[in-house]
């Protein structure tokens, strides 16, 4: 047999459930609020009967109704949201895949998530673009260089002597020719394409789109 | 009308006194206003939320901390309306329910 006590919790925590995506502290004052009128009408849980707290909570109601419509008259902007309703969810993600930055910010003006959730996603791509950053500028790096290794380096003063070509000829060097140059450079660039570039922008958006379809609210 | 009326009868209840949830479910119960009694703290969140009252916590003699609420002045003045549009609402049907009985030789005798 349960306590007074251990009822009204597992009440509560139904009525929480079913809050969606009210912020935590109106949460928390209206679970405060609900427990203050069943004590009011019950006495100290403690010294009540179960019978007692089981008929108040009757008389309070279904806990699933009374917190959705709790969540429905605190959500900021009720009266616009009566006459343009949300984007369904799912429209949302579709979208954060497919056209990403619509998606985003459809997601964030969206009561569906949490902040910390629209945060989250809209890191995703974020940080793989930062990759991107990175190995780009890796990449300016090293890629010259495989071309460069064709020519030696000379001793000399100073150091980088530029050489024409007639001296490169004498001295029995050859400097790749600029097509050479760029096949070399254009076989970098498909590479990194192909490899890195390409999934992380189509994917990215996708891993988004689809940890936003994970962390959907309740209700939405 | 029923369901748009009870909001401004919560105004009713605080207009002469702040009173705390438990106190504006109470008279409205007893009035037999109230289907369940979990129903008013959304009301009374989304009065708040329209600036039609204002709430706070105190501590009570009890121990249980009690949210009051009070109503403000953009409240008064919505309850003023509305407790005009009711009456002219009133008199309306009671005209035509009592024309019903006594055939338009006395219409609009209540007030």
């Amino acid at each position: 047999m349960r306590t007074p006590d251990q009822i009204i919790e597992e009440y509560l925590k139904q009525v929480e459930a079913h809050l969606g995506a009210v912020p935590r502290a109106q949460r928390r004052e209206f679970l405060a609020e609900v427990r203050s009128h069943l004590e009011e009408q019950i006495g100290p849980p403690e010294s009540a009967s179960s019978l007692d707290v089981l008929n108040a909570l009757e008389r309070f109601g279904d806990p699933e109704d009374v917190a959705r419509e709790f969540a429905q008259q605190t959500s900021p902007s009720k009266a616009s949201q009566g006459r343009h309703s949300n984007p369904p969810s799912w429209l949302v993600v579709a979208l954060t895949v497919l056209v990403w930055p619509v998606g985003i910010i459809l997601a964030w003006l969206s009561p569906a998530w949490t902040v910390r959730d629209k945060a989250i996603a809209t890191l995703i791509p974020i940080l793989a673009l930062g990759l991107l950053g990175m190995g780009g500028l890796t990449f300016s790096a090293t890629g010259p260089t495989q071309v460069s290794e064709h020519i030696l380096p000379l001793e000399g003063d100073p150091p980088w002597e530029i050489l024409d070509d007639q001296e490169l000829d004498r001295l029995g060097l050859s400097q790749p020719s600029p097509w050479a140059h760029l096949q070399a450079r254009l076989s970098n660039i498909f590479t990194v394409l192909g490899m890195v570039v390409i999934p992380l922008l189509v994917g990215s958006p996708a891993l988004s789109g689809l940890y936003l379809a994970l962390r959907r609210l309740p209700g939405y | 009308m029923k369901k748009g009326s009870l909001q401004y009868c919560v105004l009713a209840v605080i207009a002469s006194r702040r009173r705390y949830g438990y106190e504006i479910v109470r008279v409205l119960s007893e009035n037999g206003l109230i289907t369940y009694e979990g129903t008013i703290y959304p009301l009374l969140a989304r009065l708040k939320r329209d600036g039609l009252v204002t709430a706070y916590w105190q501590e009570s003699e009890k121990g249980v901390p009690r949210k009051y609420y009070e109503i403000t002045a953009q409240g008064r003045e919505e309850l003023r309306q509305f407790k005009k549009a009711w009456a002219d609402y009133r008199r309306a049907v009671n005209g035509i329910l009592e024309g019903d009985e006594v055939r338009g030789e006395n219409p609009g005798s209540d007030n």
